[in-house]
Order: C-alpha cells, then sequence, then structure tokens
C-alpha cells in the first residue's frame, strides 16, 4: 500500500492539471484549518456593522462587505469550514453505507440483493436535489439536515457502483480460485474484492464531493442549509440577490469560491482516475 | 540470389520499453523464394511475429526502430519505399497476412459479407475502373460477388451466400480462419505471411486448415511465411524451417534435414524436449533472457552444452555445411 | 466409509452420471434451451495414478474438472470423494473435504489476486483451514517453496513481476500447502514454452511422488496426455466416447472421434497427417445437439442407429470402455 502510494504520488506530480487540482484542495483545507488566523476580521461571522454596509472591494475589506456590514472575505474563509464539513460527512456516510450494502447485494443472488437494489433504485428515480430539498425542508433547515438529506440521497450511487463492480470482480479467475480454497464470503468480500475495486470507489469519492458541495450550496441557497449568520456560501448567494447588480462582489466572491473547491476536486479525480484505473497494456512483440 | 522473392539481410530492429531499449532482432538474415513454405519457429521472445511485421511494416511506430539492415521484396527494399507506397501497393495486394486471432481482425458491427466486398474493391489484382463516391459500379460489384462467392468454395467453406450474410461472431474460428486465408488470396499476393494461424484451433481443425492452406499455395504457386511455436505444425507443412532464439536465427534447412539431421545444439535440445513416446523429459535448463541486457555474442551460449568462450564474444557468421542448410554456430552437430 | 476396490486399489473418485447445464436465455431472459456442458458422466479414479481427460474445446473437460472441484454445481448425478458424496456443497461448506481435493488453473497468472504478495496468495490456504501460528505458517510455506523450487525472495514479489512458468509453480505450491491427496490440473501446459512444459512436467511428477498424489489430467494436447498419464477419458460435446489404458487407446482407438482425433496429431519424422485426414466440418452446435450419437453428422461409420440412442460408455475388452454402436460390434 505504501508502494502505491508513493508511485500515485509521483506519477501525480507529473500531470499539470492535477497539479492545480490539489493545490486548490490543498489551499481549501488550509484556509480551513487557519481561518480565525487568516480573517482580518473574524469576528465579523457573528458581528454585524450596519454603517458599513454594501462597500465595495477595497484595501480594507477585499471583497467588499455584506448588507450587514460584514467583511466578505472572512466570511468567506469561515465558510470553507461548513462546505469542507459537509461534503467530507456527507459523502462519507453514504460511502460507509453504500459500499458494505453494495458488496452484500453483489455477493448474493436472491431475494437480499434484488431487495437491496431496487430500494436503491427507488431512491435514485428522484433526482438528488428534489429528494434533498424535500428531506432539508421536512426536517428544518441546519447544517445536520444538509448532511443527512446529501447522505439519505447519495448512499444509493454508491450501492449500485460497488453493486455492479462486485458483481464483475466475483468472475475474476482469483477470485474464483480463493472460494475454491475454501475462502468464506466475508474473506473473499473484504479481502480480495474490495482492494480491486477500492481505486474505482476512491476516484469518484473525489470528483462526487464536487457534485456533493453544489448540491449543498444549492441547498444553502434555497434557505435550506444552516440559517443566519452562517456565512455558507450558497446562503450568501442568496442573500446577494436582492442587491444586485449593483453589490456584484457579494455574489461573485462566495461564487468563485465555490468554483474554484469543486474544479480542485474535479481535476484531481481526473489526474486520479488517469492513474488508478486499468490501462491496456501493450504486449511485448516476441 | 536473384531467385529469391524475399530476402532479408542483416536486420536489426530495437524497441525502447518502460525498463531500456530491447534490442528485439539481431542482424537477422532470412529468405523465401518464390511458392516455397517457409516455417519460422521458435519459443516466445525469438522474434518471428516482430520479423513479419518488420516485413508488412507494420511495428508499433512509437517504440520499434529498424535500426540497420534490408528487406528485399521483389527486387525492391521495402525499407527504402514510401508508407503510402507500401500501403497501396504491398501490404494487402503483394503481401497479406492470416493471424492468430481471426476474431479481432473482422469489424464485429458489419457482416462478413460487406467487409470482403469492401477488400475486393481495393485490393483485386484488376485494374480500379470507376468510382462513384467509392462506390463500384453494379456491374463491377456483381463481379466481385461472383469472385467472392469462388474463393470462399475454394476455402471449403459450407453455405457460401450464408456466410456472407452472417456476422463475425456467428462463425466458429476455423470458419473465421478460413475467411482469413480467403481474404489473404484475394487479392493474388506473391507472399502470405500466416503469423501463428492455427495456434488457437483444435488440433482436428488445425490438420484441416493446414491441409488447406498448403493445398492452395501450391495450387497458385503463392509463398508462405508461417510462424509458429509448434514444431508439429511446421512439420506438416513446411518445405524449409529456420529457427529464432531470442531474437537471433540460428539454424535453417529444409524440412527432413532440419527434423532429422539437426544441427544447432538449441535446435537439438528443442527437440529433444518434445514429448516422446520413449516416455523421456528432457528441458532446457535455464531461461529464455530478457532482450534489454541479452548474453552477448551467440545469445544460447549460457544455455549451450558446446559453448566455449569465443561463443560469448561475437556471434557466428553464417555458415552452409551443407547446400540449403544454413547455421549459426561455432561447434555445431556434424553429420557424415 | 464407501470405497470400490478394483485390483487391490481403493477408487479416490468416482463420478456417477453427472451433468451440468447452462440455461440458455434470449432476449427477454426466458431459458429457451439447456447447454449441455456435460451430459452423464461417468469415471473412476485409482489412487496414485494419473488420468487424462482430452477432447477439444467444447467437449466440457474443464467444465469437468470445475464441477468436480464444486465451482459449478452440478445439475444431476452424484461425485463420491474418498468415499463421501461432495456434490452440490460448494467449496466453504465442504471445506473439510475440499482440503484433500484441490485445483489448478488453466492461467496461473489471473488466478492469483494481482494486489497481494506472493507469499501472502500461499498464506491464504493455511488461513482459512488450519489455526496455526504465523511461525508454523511460513515454515511450512517455505518447505513448499523448496519442493517447487522457488527461491524464498519470490515471497516478496507479486504476480506480475514472474515469468508463466514461475506462476504456474506458485500456484502448484499454493495447494500444496494443504497437502491434498487429488489434485485436478486444467490444461497445466497451456501458453507454455516447450522447453519449460518438460521442466514442469518433471515437476509434476516428483511432486506426486513426494507428497503422493493423484491426478487428474485435463488437456488439449495429446502427446503430452501420452506421456504423463496411465488411462485416458476422451470426450467429445459433453460425453465421454472412449476410456482405457492410455498406450491402448493410443495403439488402436475404437471410437472414430478418437480415431481421428489421433490421427491429427502431427508426427515428426513420420507421415504427415495432413495427407490423409479425413474428418470433415466442424463440432455441431453444442446447444443444438443431434439425436442419439453426438458425432454422428460427421463420422464415416453412422447409420440409422446412431440416430436413436444415444450410445452408453460400455465396457468391451479388457479395461477397454467406448461409447459407439459400431465399434461395440467390433465394425470399426
Amino acid at each position: 500500500m505504501l508502494e502505491s502510494t508513493k508511485f500515485i504520488i509521483s506519477k501525480l506530480s507529473r500531470d499539470r492539471t492535477s497539479l492545480v487540482g490539489a493545490f486548490l484542495l490543498i489551499a481549501l483545507v488550509l484556509i480551513a484549518i487557519f481561518a480565525p488566523v487568516l480573517a482580518p476580521y473574524p469576528e465579523d461571522v457573528t458581528e454585524f456593522h450596519p454603517p458599513e454596509r454594501l462597500f465595495g472591494p477595497s484595501m480594507l475589506h477585499f471583497f467588499g462587505t455584506d448588507r450587514m456590514g460584514s467583511d466578505i472575505f472572512s466570511r468567506m474563509l469561515f465558510g470553507a469550514r461548513i462546505t469542507i464539513a459537509i461534503a467530507v460527512i456527507a459523502v462519507g456516510v453514504s460511502v460507509l453505507v453504500g459500499v458494505p450494502i453494495g458488496l452484500i447485494a453483489g455477493y448474493n443472488r436472491n431475494w437480499i440483493s434484488d431487495g437491496l437494489m431496487r430500494i436503491s433504485d427507488i431512491f435514485l428515480a428522484v433526482p438528488q436535489i428534489i429528494l434533498a430539498i424535500a428531506i432539508a425542508q421536512t426536517l428544518g433547515p441546519s447544517i445536520e439536515n444538509v448532511i443527512l438529506a446529501l447522505s439519505a440521497t447519495y448512499w444509493p450511487f454508491w450501492a449500485r457502483l460497488v453493486y455492479a463492480e462486485t458483481r464483475s470482480a466475483l468472475t475474476e479467475t482469483y477470485v474464483e480460485a480463493s472460494i475454491a480454497l475454501g475462502a468464506s464470503p466475508f474473506r473473499v468480500m473484504v479481502f480480495h474484492v474490495l482492494p480491486n475495486i477500492s481505486s474505482s470507489i476512491i476516484v469518484r469519492t473525489t470528483i462526487g464531493m464536487g457534485g456533493t458541495i453544489l448540491t449543498a450550496a444549492a441547498l444553502g441557497f434555497l434557505g435550506l442549509g444552516p440559517p443566519a449568520p452562517s456565512p455558507e456560501w450558497g446562503r450568501t448567494i442568496a442573500e446577494s440577490r436582492e442587491f444586485l447588480p449593483e453589490a456584484w462582489w457579494y455574489a461573485t466572491a462566495p461564487g468563485v469560491a465555490i468554483f474554484l473547491v469543486v474544479m480542485g476536486f474535479n481535476l484531481f479525480g481526473d489526474g486520479l482516475r488517469d492513474i488508478l484505473d486499468p490501462r491496456t497494456r501493450r504486449s511485448n512483440d516476441g | 540470389m536473384a531467385e529469391e522473392l524475399l530476402s532479408i539481410e542483416n536486420l536489426h530492429v530495437s524497441f525502447s520499453t518502460e525498463n531500456g531499449v530491447a534490442k528485439v532482432l539481431d542482424g537477422v538474415n532470412f529468405s523465401i523464394k518464390p511458392g516455397e513454405i517457409v516455417g519460422l519457429v521458435g519459443e516466445s521472445g525469438c522474434g518471428k511475429t516482430t520479423l513479419a511485421r518488420s516485413i508488412l511494416g507494420i511495428l508499433p511506430k512509437n517504440s520499434a526502430q529498424i535500426t540497420a539492415g534490408s528487406i528485399i521484396f521483389d527486387h525492391q527494399n521495402i525499407l527504402k519505399m514510401q508508407e503510402h507506397d507500401i500501403a497501396k501497393n504491398i501490404r494487402g495486394r503483394l503481401i497479406t497476412f492470416v493471424p492468430q486471432d481471426p476474431f479481432s481482425s473482422f469489424n464485429p458491427v458489419f457482416t462478413i459479407g460487406t467487409q470482403i466486398m469492401d477488400l475486393m474493391k481495393w485490393k483485386s489484382s484488376e485494374k480500379e475502373s470507376h468510382r462513384f463516391f467509392g462506390r463500384a459500379r453494379k456491374s463491377e460489384r456483381d463481379k466481385h460477388h461472383q469472385k467472392v462467392l469462388k474463393l470462399l468454395q475454394t476455402v471449403q467453406l459450407p453455405d457460401v451466400e450464408g456466410i456472407l450474410r452472417k456476422y463475425p461472431h456467428e462463425v466458429s474460428g476455423g470458419q473465421r480462419q478460413r475467411l482469413m486465408i480467403a481474404m489473404a488470396l484475394l487479392s493474388e499476393p506473391k507472399l502470405i505471411i500466416a503469423d501463428e494461424p492455427t495456434t488457437a484451433l483444435d488440433v482436428t481443425i488445425q490438420a484441416q486448415i493446414l491441409k488447406l492452406l498448403r493445398q492452395l499455395a501450391r495450387e497458385q504457386n503463392v509463398a508462405v511465411l508461417f510462424t509458429t511455436h509448434d514444431l508439429g505444425a511446421a512439420y506438416e507443412i513446411c518445405d524449409r524451417v529456420t529457427v529464432m532464439y531470442a531474437g537471433q536465427e540460428v539454424e535453417s534447412a529444409t524440412v527432413d534435414a532440419f527434423f532429422g539431421k539437426p544441427r544447432h545444439p538449441y535446435t537439438k535440445s528443442l527437440l529433444g524436449s518434445l514429448p516422446s513416446k520413449s516416455g523421456k523429459l528432457e528441458g532446457i535448463p535455464g531461461q529464455i533472457p530478457a532482450l534489454i541486457n541479452p548474453p552477448s555474442g551467440c545469445r544460447f551460449h549460457p544455455r549451450c552444452e558446446a559453448a566455449s568462450t569465443n561463443c560469448a564474444e561475437e556471434r557466428p557468421q553464417v555458415h552452409w555445411p551443407s547446400a540449403d542448410h544454413m547455421i549459426r554456430c561455432y561447434y555445431p552437430k556434424t553429420y557424415d | 466409509m464407501l470405497s470400490k476396490k478394483k485390483d487391490g486399489y481403493e477408487s479416490i473418485l468416482a463420478i456417477e452420471k453427472l451433468s451440468k447445464w447452462f440455461p440458455i436465455t434470449n432476449a427477454w431472459n426466458r431459458k429457451v434451451g439447456n447447454l449441455k456442458a456435460i451430459d452423464g458422466v461417468s469415471l473412476t479414479v485409482k489412487k496414485g495414478e494419473i488420468i487424462g481427460v482430452v477432447g477439444e474445446s467444447g467437449c466440457g473437460k474443464s467444465t469437468l474438472g470445475k464441477t468436480i472441484m464444486g465451482i459449478h454445481h452440478p445439475t444431476s448425478g452424484s461425485i463420491n470423494f474418498e468415499g463421501r458424496e461432495v456434490a452440490g456443497l460448494s467449496p466453504f461448506q465442504s471445506r473439510q473435504l475440499r482440503k484433500r481435493l484441490q485445483y489448478t488453473y488453466q492461467d496461473p497468472g489471473s488466478s492469483l489476486d494481482p494486489r497481494w504478495k506472493i507469499g501472502r496468495s500461499l498464506d491464504e490456504p493455511l488461513k482459512i483451514h488450519t489455526s496455526l501460528p504465523r511461525e508454523e505458517r511460513h515454515t511450512r510455506v517455505r518447505e513448499i517453496l523448496e519442493a517447487v523450487s522457488l527461491p524464498e525472495s519470490h515471497l516478496q514479489l507479486y504476480p506480475h513481476e514472474i515469468s508463466g512458468g514461475q506462476q504456474r509453480r506458485v500456484g502448484l505450491a499454493r495447494i500444496l500447502t494443504l497437502h491434498p491427496s487429488l489434485v485436478i490440473l486444467d490444461e497445466p501446459t497451456s501458453g507454455l514454452d516447450v522447453s519449460v512444459q518438460a521442466t514442469i512436467l518433471k515437476l509434476f511428477l516428483d511432486l506426486k511422488k513426494k507428497f503422493d498424489l493423484t491426478y487428474v489430467f485435463i488437456s488439449h494436447d495429446l502427446s503430452v496426455v501420452r506421456m504423463m498419464c496411465d488411462r485416458l477419458a476422451v470426450m467429445y460435446l459433453g460425453r465421454i466416447v472412449e476410456f482405457g489404458p492410455t498406450e491402448e487407446v493410443f495403439n488402436s482407438p475404437r471410437h472414430p472421434y478418437t480415431q481421428s482425433l489421433l490421427s491429427a496429431i502431427p508426427q515428426i519424422g513420420g507421415k504427415r497427417v495432413t495427407e490423409h485426414f479425413w474428418l470433415e466440418g466442424e463440432p455441431p452446435d453444442p446447444s443444438r445437439l443431434p439425436s442419439g450419437c453426438s458425432f454422428r453428422t460427421r463420422c464415416p461409420f453412422q447409420d440409422r442407429a446412431c440416430e436413436l440412442e444415444v450410445p452408453e460408455l460400455v465396457n468391451n475388452v479388457g479395461y477397454r470402455w467406448d461409447a459407439c454402436v459400431h465399434s461395440q460390434k467390433n465394425l470399426v
């Protein structure tokens, strides 16, 4: 495992687009961690200064101020924390739920697997955002409910993916050989199938985070995310609507932030996929 | 020798790989006379497929390089010809190819008939007539159709009309190989390169295909270059056999002399390791060398019983102990 | 304990009317027929012998091996191994039994998990079947490595880093760690260079002596089978058509298919096969077998009797068995 990580890093560093993506992601993480230090006005997350409302970008306020007079730049930095939290937890939970379900469904060929897949199909039949809206609306606007809504609508994707990959992996000769040696289903699933489908999962996790962030921002925009005065990016865009187009900086800042983060995940994920997905090898001429 | 159809001299081919440069062909000499069936035998890594591909000029462009030598076909050095010239006149016309895996040579979404008719249109030996947007006149198409039917009958395919309507996956391996032979004969070539054509076939089908190939080659006076690792198949069909080891040709003789009186130590060991009635099992100790850093001189010397110091220094030159029997060895077996 | 005694030997494996049919479904997922990969196969294997199963592609020899092994569940019939009935049990269910019945793959490289080091692959069977501590497992693995002449350094390598011949040795080593009594070898020499083939065959014989093994040797390479096997079963389209001591079958084949099969093998130094080879056409579609004897569409001796019934495998002469109405009447 260690060797392959080194190999991956060395291959990645040769690919410029994934380097850009990696840079953006590292920047995101650092910003989230060091937001209190980096932000010029950390208190503006909760405080407001009405006399300073809607100032344009300046040396004092890089991205201007919002309708409450708070520094948008600082609020954006703190918003990164929310974004990461939502993305990581939502994707993480859906993977932890969906992958085992997919494995079990893939291994069995009976009513269990059919049932699990039909349940996944029901969830997948509804567009994720609509379902997420419905759930968040019912439960009320908060960061926990956003995460819940996203996880609940995302796990079937993983279940389906892992189901297909498991089915395909089970036809591999080495899996058959292991079973012929007497390996239990658990052993086969965990030690043979899972490692061989893990690269597929990892790649999609990375790219999936980008999509999740967009959906989370959409929920925030609709007012279903963390309530005021949260500096969540989607919510900020919603707030800015009534002041456009004069206060252009108000929507641009969070918009650009979302764009960069999603780009970062996509570029990095693409680069990762190019390395991890099996390539056709050219045979040696003899 | 002016009477040779194909004459390869001192051919050097190298492949660049991740781990270095592999010297896949090391100064190989090879020749075929018109109408002759020559077998090119050897184990994995010997270079027979590379040699076959060099003649056709279909080595992978990114990694393969012909660093020296000449390939003279019909009095022309192919290596000095322009690519479009080769593609138009030589490949698929004067030199055709029967591959090991006939399935992947067919386009799975077109019927067999479509594909053969296409070939007929572009590669037949008749002069090109007027083409209307790439489509020949109906009279010409009918003529082609008849010619194709006759050709398919020559390769003993049953139900020739029906087969033209089928898709590649609907016919069996043996039938596909017959189709490949038919397509190889279509342009009335002078040389057919058959690269392990029966390796993937069952032994009874192999016997049928070998019989067919030999018969047709004789009837139409076409030379055949037959590469294989199956010595029995080479015995069945070839007039002459050349054996290669790790990119070097080591012996070449008429088929009876090759199998009856082998001179090179590798040939002897190879024939000796074939399963025989006597029940003795003799492998060759050691391993086939990697071609990135091959043994110097004669590449077989590390595994050769007869080897001595000069074998590692310089590769033996071509030597003719008798007419029609070529050997490259300092210590060959002698027969009186 | 059920064991048939014949000539003082035990039958370590006895298969009775074993069938494996694969359903054929059309585009609407409806069953339209059966692919009878093996159909009513009966066979006994004596302890300590090497029994060959030969035939061309589609004859069912590989399916036979896998069904005996439990990789496929039989459609009907019985498999009696060391006196116990094992048909229909999955390898996990019959773990205790399966330790003694093992199988090697045609493509040894693909039978090893590409992400596992070889050492780990060799350790796996011991981990599954025994509760030996790590040190003991390591000792056993080292013993086996020596038996198959592989260096200990290979334990740290990945399958793609070693040659085909070495992969085959690893596959063998892996099953030998369990000390099986019967090993099914599925095309053990396919893809090997001639010079390597001889070495591997020698290895099989050495291991047989050292570990007291019995082999079922599945192969399409008749010259290898002739050298290695004591007795031989010839299969055609899912059925055994001839069965008997190897040399006798080779010298005087009784079934017309066996005759054509043997006559197709090139004999270096002898007459050219292709000059006299008479078998025409190709095997029929296995999903739509002809009635009666499935070889009758290509057989020069066929007549009306052949269409009516599937010929039974009958013991005719001495230890020879064949499934042809004409050879049984000594007309072939």
